[in-house]
């Protein structure tokens, strides 16, 4: 017997009603997460920005321990500031409230734009950056912008954790073979690499493993937990590999290639913003 | 010695900016919210305008709008200066209406926004037409140019 496909008008008003609910409810989480930032960043702009007038003389001459104090006093509004951003993206994410901008990328030009970016970086802390791009490395469907955050992050890591005359190489190869319609990117450092036990932990947030860092780095303890969720919205996936203290730290990780299933995939994926002209492709 | 309206509800960030362009010679006047802004846009007339978004009552961008559609007023640039976000969208739409510039503060420390009213206030004087703004080449650039103060 064929099962009644037929809803009853009932079942429709009920179906609207819950689509206008949850409609308000994303409404109110999008609200909320904006009015957050603006009210976090306000009382952090007012500290950075006086400390760096007085840091500059605005309000006269200040003696050089004066200055040390107040110079760790910006850097810890500075990384608050991060924190903030970090904290608010991982909870835009995690509510489906992310909006992505998603087109063909040239991931080699990218990295291209990337190096030179952090020439200067590598440069000053005595590291070199190379860089390996398979020929002809199919174009892969992404955020261009998220991209940058990413290697951003990986790169930024790469450099602090690795001391001078040591490298950090990022790879991209067609891995399609391995796993179907994805390319492959490595960042693998020669730096100080991780502890078996840690490796698993890394991608928490606030990860409780040792890191040999200087005090005055940068770092938020959310950052490779915001890209692990944000290659997990954009159809990837990223882990670590390392042979344990002093023997260097290799991450990878997957980016679907344009047209391909995986790549179409994310045109299912909650909260996706489709720039209006990239997907000439879409059925 | 140039005129600037400061539109800006929060006392501290008003003290702040108030502080720095005074002390690099502007003639600032301050407004608490978007309604007291047009009243002293007008009153004041001011060189060049630099504007929160989120005010209660009437916010930046409805401020944006109505002096951008009044003739007599239109001709002043207005920097946004705000927290809000730095979307693609929000920048577009500030862009859009009429803003030449869309600073996210966060971005910028005071010496550099002083830096962007100046490049402001010379490319004004010298065509005499409010720098070109709305496009979303303009709004991209605004989004990298960000983004890169941020690191």
């Amino acid at each position: 017997m064929a099962k009644d496909t037929h809803y009853n008008k009932h079942d429709v008003l009920l179906l609207e009603q819950q689509i206008k609910d949850l409609r308000e409810e994303a409404k109110t989480k999008d609200e909320f997460i904006r009015i957050t930032n603006h009210e976090l960043r306000t009382p952090l702009d007012i500290i950075r920005g006086n400390l760096d007038m007085v840091l500059k003389g605005e309000a006269g001459e200040i003696s050089a321990s004066t200055r040390e104090y107040l110079v760790d006093a910006l850097f810890g509004a500075d990384r608050l500031t991060g924190l903030v951003d970090d904290m608010l993206d991982i909870a835009r994410i995690t509510t489906g409230q992310m909006r992505f901008e998603l087109t063909e990328i040239n991931i080699c030009e990218l990295l291209e734009t990337v190096e030179k970016e952090f020439s200067p970086i590598a440069k000053e802390k005595r590291l070199v950056l190379y860089k390996d791009c398979f020929k002809d490395v199919p174009l892969v469907y992404s955020d261009k912008s998220r991209l940058f955050q990413i290697f951003d992050n990986l790169i930024g890591n790469a450099f602090k954790f690795t001391p001078r005359g040591g490298s950090v190489t990022i790879r991209v190869v067609d891995d399609h073979a391995n796993v179907p319609d994805t390319i492959l990117v490595s960042v693998i450092d020669t730096g100080s690499g991780i502890k078996k036990e840690d490796i698993s932990k890394l991608f928490k947030q606030f990860p409780d493993i040792e890191k040999r860092i200087l005090p005055t780095e940068k770092g938020t303890g959310l950052g490779l937990n915001l890209v692990w969720h944000v290659l997990k919205a954009l159809g990837g996936e990223i882990w670590a590999e390392s042979d344990g203290f002093g023997k260097g730290t290799t991450f990878f990780f997957r980016l679907p290639i344009a047209g391909s299933e995986r790549g179409k995939q994310l045109y299912n994926y909650h909260a996706v913003y489709l720039k209006s002209g990239s997907d000439a492709r879409k059925e | 010695m140039a005129k600037l309206l400061l539109v800006e509800d929060d006392p501290l960030m008003v003290r702040m900016y108030q502080r720095k362009l005074i002390n690099d010679g502007y003639d600032v006047e301050v407004a608490v919210n978007g309604e007291d802004g047009l009243v002293k846009i007008r009153s004041f007339s001011p060189d060049l305008v630099l504007l929160d978004i989120m005010m209660p009552k009437v916010n930046g961008l409805q401020v944006l709008e109505r002096v951008k559609s009044d003739p007599t007023i239109s001709k002043i640039p207005i920097i946004i200066l705000t927290n809000l976000g730095g979307s693609q969208e929000d920048i577009e739409r500030g862009l859009e209406l009429g803003a030449v510039a869309y600073l996210v503060k966060s971005a910028y420390r005071p010496d550099e926004v002083v830096a962007k009213v100046k490049e402001v206030l010379a490319g004004y004087t010298k065509s005499k037409e409010v720098p070109d703004a709305a496009s979303s080449s303009a709004s991209k650039k605004v989004i990298e140019e960000t983004s890169k103060k941020k690191k």
